[in-house]
């Protein structure tokens, strides 16, 4: 009695495990199946294109005729743009252009989103409104604000022109000089919170209140509330928005394109303004290849150092540190 | 504690509370109207005559209302290949048929991949969802000008002639409309194909974003689903997509809003100007040079562009944030 039933036990168990494997086979080709829009994607429109771009680098091609291999040519174009720049490669002027905006931009956009975060976490009424109308200007197709904040900056008869004559200044002209373009780029870029705003404001809703408690029993005033408990609770975030800022302001095209298209003399031509002008400009993918081949380098380098940076003042909670 | 926080009576607490709620709601405002000014200044500009729209002292209120222009930016001609048709409404209905599509796309491919990530167990998922956020990192210049090069290679999906002519004798029963053969474009530049194709393929964040709330539904579900002999497909259309709803209404209006923004691949792949989607079709109002600009019918066109993208931000604000929140971030 007892050895029938092990043994029809042992059969069973048997017959399972093979049911089982089958299902769990069943389990992995379906698995396949659904996730294969993302894999043939991701094989067409990335990592196909990727590696013909490196092969594109290393050849001259107007896409017209077939691309001639020139070998590391267009990486040496563009390592003697560095030291003798020319006008018809750019690749220094953008480079330069590129990284002031970057520097200035990444940490204003911070503090102006940290900002608006901090004003929209205070508990008055009305809050659900000025939310909207905060985040509003990001829901404005960019071409449309951009209309508008060129006719505000025409410089006869614009809105700051009209302004600044009232109290007796001449016209401004400031998105046509070379020295004052791009700062104007970035003071424009300035207006409009974006995600950044909401993603702080996610991390400081979920910030428990006991910690501020605790801290006003302590005597602690609203500054050092924020410099010892809100920042530091906040630094993951501050890490992301800085990672996804840095790779996105780097990256930055609208405003050139939108504005001033890379003039007045080059003043704000953007990396990512050249590529897409040498590409479909001037029909050089090679050169443009090679370009986006480097800006991808400087992209991964810049991430790097970030995170590395990063574990000096990124503070996780539940994290265990040592010494 | 200091001193001067000791002393305080019940009243200062009280007072200063008041003068920081003040000090806030001052903030809010003045930030807020800096949002909006530029906003009110082109919805002004766009019913202004194009005599006022540079005069001094700057004049927030159209002296009369010029609600002509926005007749005139409406009905005004294409300049190319004009054909009669007013310009405005077709980019608009060019830019309904390509979000149209793209959303079809973007639902259906996300959701089976997300949908897959979350609930199938397989070897190598761990290798490939790393893979997958990866993508979310590269720059997509990267990939541009090879995709662009793809896109002027791949011949245009046209029907073989013998199946047109069969297509076309059935029409022919029932209507006057016939398909061209042989009149399509060679490659995939200069039509659609380059801005909704890749919709299906799933994008790396919205999968991420899917496969979250998928996280979410509880395995019991599924569980009780296949005992019952349901197949993996019918657990995630009759269980996973309703499930889902929220989520997808998210991932719709965030598609939709920044379909309706997108500039830049039209202006990659698109070559005539007939074809251009309304974001593009709006610079047609700016002249060659600023001078020559039309700024009055430019801030109706502004107008009439931001008004959708606006309302459905104002309609469904818990559904942005909630798009926002289940991207996983975490405090």
């Amino acid at each position: 009695m007892l050895r029938s039933l092990t043994s029809r036990h042992v059969t069973t168990s048997r017959s399972r495990r093979d049911r089982l494997g089958r299902q769990a086979l069943r389990e992995e080709r379906e698995f396949y199946l659904f996730v294969s829009p993302w894999i043939i994607g991701f094989l067409i429109w990335t990592a196909g294109p990727m590696l013909f771009s490196l092969y594109v680098s290393f050849t001259e091609w107007d896409i017209l005729t077939s691309p001639k291999w020139v070998g590391l040519q267009n990486y040496q174009t563009l390592w003697h743009d560095l030291f003798e720049p020319s006008r018809l490669v750019l690749f220094r002027q953008s480079l330069i252009v590129t990284t002031i905006y970057t520097l200035l931009m990444v940490p204003l956009r911070m503090i102006v989103n940290l900002g608006g975060a901090v004003l929209l976490n205070q508990k008055i009424r009305g809050m659900p409104l000025f939310r909207a109308l905060f985040y509003s200007p990001t829901i404005v197709p960019a071409v449309a604000s951009a209309m508008v904040w060129l006719w505000i900056m025409q410089s006869n008869g614009g809105l700051v022109s009209l302004v600044l004559n009232s109290l007796g200044l001449p016209n401004q002209i400031w998105l046509y000089r070379s020295d004052t373009a791009l700062i104007t780029l970035v003071g424009l870029g300035l207006w409009g919170f974006g995600s950044q705003m909401l993603f702080f404001l996610a991390g400081l809703q979920s910030i428990p209140e006991h910690l501020y408690e605790a801290a006003k029993i302590d005597g602690a005033n609203n500054w050092q509330q924020f410099r010892y408990i809100t920042l530091p609770m906040l630094s993951p975030v501050v890490f992301y928005n800085l990672v996804i800022s840095l790779m996105g302001t780097f990256q930055s095209f609208d405003a050139a394109f939108l504005y001033t298209g890379g003039g007045p003399n080059y003043a704000t031509h953007f990396y990512v303004l050249n590529i897409y002008q040498f590409g479909w400009r001037y029909f050089k993918f090679g050169l443009a290849s090679a370009m986006a081949w480097i800006l991808l380098v400087i992209i991964l380098l810049m991430t790097l150092l970030v995170v590395r940076w990063s574990s000096a003042w990124v503070y996780y909670e539940g994290e265990v540190r040592g010494r | 504690m200091t001193s001067a926080a000791k002393t305080r009576t019940h009243m200062g607490v009280r007072t200063s509370q008041l003068i920081q709620r003040v000090v806030i709601y001052i903030l809010c405002i003045v930030v807020a109207v800096f949002q909006i000014l530029p906003m009110i200044w082109m919805l002004s500009g766009s019913l202004k005559k194009p005599v006022e729209m540079f005069r001094d002292p700057p004049m927030w209120i159209p002296e009369s209302w010029q609600w002509q222009n926005y007749v005139e930016m409406w009905t005004s001609l294409r300049l190319e290949n004009n054909v009669g048709a007013p310009a405005m409404p077709h980019y608009m209905l060019n830019t309904m048929q390509i979000v149209a599509v793209v959303l079809v796309g973007v639902l259906l491919s996300n959701t089976l991949v997300g949908f897959g990530f979350a609930r199938l167990r397989a070897r190598g998922k761990n290798v490939i969802f790393l893979i997958l956020l990866t993508t979310m990192m590269l720059p997509r210049q990267m990939t541009w000008l090879s995709v662009y090069i793809i896109m002027s290679r791949l011949p245009y999906p046209a029907l073989p002639a013998p199946a047109i002519e069969g297509i076309n004798r059935l029409l022919a029963s029932f209507s006057s409309i016939q398909l061209g053969v042989g009149n399509h474009p060679p490659n995939w530049i200069d039509t659609y194909l380059p801005l909704t194709v890749p919709s299906f393929f799933a994008g790396a964040g919205t999968v991420f974003l899917l496969r979250q709330f998928f996280l979410t539904v509880p395995i019991e579900l599924d569980e009780a689903a296949r005992i019952d002999g349901a197949s993996t497909l019918r657990i995630y259309w009759s269980i996973f997509l309703p499930q889902a709803k929220p989520v997808l209404a998210s991932v719709t209006i965030l598609t939709f809003i920044g379909e309706w923004k997108d500039y830049f691949s039209p202006l990659l792949y698109l070559n005539t100007s007939d074809k251009f989607p309304i974001a593009l079709g709006i610079q047609y109002f700016r002249g060659f040079a600023d001078y020559a600009t039309q700024w009055h019918l430019l801030m109706a066109a502004g107008v009439v562009l931001s008004i959708p993208p606006f309302a459905i931000f104002l309609l469904f604000q818990r559904y942005f944030v909630r798009g926002m929140a289940l991207t996983g971030i975490k405090g």
